[in-house]
């Protein structure tokens, strides 16, 4: 996996957009108002929609051979939240009682804490930065238990796994959504 | 009258509830967990790997051999953690999943811990592969209700070509180089020289050793 470029070409306008969705099935049973719902994903995907302020053509051929480097949307990388925040029980993985090391989806995080089915664990050792393209890391002794969901409550930047949601554009419609509308990435889980 | 653990009979009766459908299925002695939840769940030390896939209208009626589930299951190994990554392909295309047992479920998880309540699930239909097709994305299954068997006639009792369904396998036990096999006696004794295992029938065994006597009634 790679990282969304950071540096100052791509510098992306901020606040950007951000869809938070959940998946849930409602039945409306009559009359009465009564409702049934039913939570079909157990943890929000996100939408990112990035603007850019000012583009030049060669920075905007950057990105565009980053787009052309991930293949569209075909190969995920990580991108980081520019402003540090804080974020609730956010998704690390599921334990399969062999796997200790787990990327975060944090970077330069503070006050954070590991959750493990929903109950603090402190069986693991953090290391900022020290994951894959630079997100945060949590090495687990012993390794979490086959079927363990990790969670993470942590103040910093947030790490989205993403895609980018377009599978096909020319170079003029992606310097277009540059300049004058947005680029959407699509947010994936954590762990793949 | 199937019982249903209690425990997952309260979650299903409040208005806010987090069900999902898990599968399972053996292929050529391997058995394989799914579930449609977006992460994976495990129950009694079992891991049920993410996956989408749809369940059809179990379809029952008084004549309870007509129990049918049809099952389609998006096979592109994407969202997964590696553990079986590419074997689906490999247990479907490489053998004869036909007959192979089927069971989906229901589980439902705590909607504060994500936990499996009651530890288990419930069971909805046992069944074994009837039919399947594959495209670029998706595996179909048709899943006969166990009871179907009672309707199956044995048309072919001594069928004159070859009835092992693997190649190479238990009941074969050619450890040559060919790669493959037309079924034929033919190219059994004369090819493999493993006629001793030949799955097939030349002639009706009742009939085999039968002494005939031309012009005459013995």
């Amino acid at each position: 996996m790679t990282a969304f470029p950071s540096d100052a070409n791509v510098k992306v306008t901020s606040p950007f957009g951000e869809q938070i969705g959940f998946k849930v099935l409602i039945q409306n049973a009559g009359l009465e108002g009564l409702e049934f719902r039913k939570l079909k994903t157990l943890y929000p995907r996100r939408v990112l929609s990035l603007s850019f302020d000012n583009r030049t053509l060669t920075q905007a051929n950057y990105l565009w051979a980053f787009y052309l480097a991930c293949k569209g949307p075909f190969t995920s990388f990580r991108y980081f939240y520019q402003k540090s925040d804080v974020y609730v029980k956010e998704y690390v993985g599921v334990g399969n009682g062999s796997i200790t090391g787990f990327n975060l989806p944090s970077k330069g995080a503070s006050s954070y804490t590991m959750y493990s089915n929903d109950s603090t664990t402190t069986l693991y050792t953090f290391t900022s930065s020290g994951g894959t393209d630079g997100c945060d890391l949590a090495t687990f002794s012993p390794a979490p238990a086959n079927g363990a969901i990790l969670t993470w409550s942590f103040t910093g930047q947030l790490v989205v796994r993403c895609r980018f949601k377009e599978s096909y554009m020319d170079f003029d419609t992606f310097y277009r959504a540059l300049v004058n509308s947005k680029i959407s990435l699509q947010g994936l889980l954590n762990i793949e | 009258m199937k019982a249903i653990n209690t425990s997952i009979l309260e979650q299903l009766s409040a208005s806010n509830m987090i069900p999902f459908y898990t599968i399972s299925f053996t292929v050529n002695g391997t058995t394989y967990y799914f579930t449609d939840c977006d992460v994976p769940i495990t129950i009694g030390g079992t891991r049920y790997l993410s996956r989408p896939f749809t369940l059809g209208d179990i379809v029952d009626s008084s004549d309870t051999y007509t129990q049918e589930l049809d099952v389609s299951l998006v096979h592109l190994d994407s969202g997964q953690l590696p553990d079986t990554r590419s074997t689906l392909y490999e247990a479907i295309l490489g053998t004869s999943p036909q007959g192979n047992s089927f069971q989906a479920s229901l589980v439902v998880l705590d909607t504060t811990t994500y936990a499996v309540v009651g530890s288990t699930f419930f069971p909805l239909f046992y069944g074994t592969i009837s039919a399947w097709n594959m495209d670029e994305t998706m595996l179909n299954m048709n899943i006969q209700g166990l009871l179907y068997q009672f309707t199956q006639r044995t048309i072919s009792q001594h069928p004159p070509s070859c009835r092992w369904k693997i190649f190479k396998g238990t009941e074969c036990g050619y450890v040559g180089a060919a790669t493959a096999c037309d079924r034929s006696a033919t190219q059994c004794y004369y090819t493999f020289n493993n006629f001793a295992n030949f799955g097939g029938f030349r002639w009706l065994p009742t009939l085999e050793n039968k002494v005939i006597v031309w012009g005459a009634d013995e």
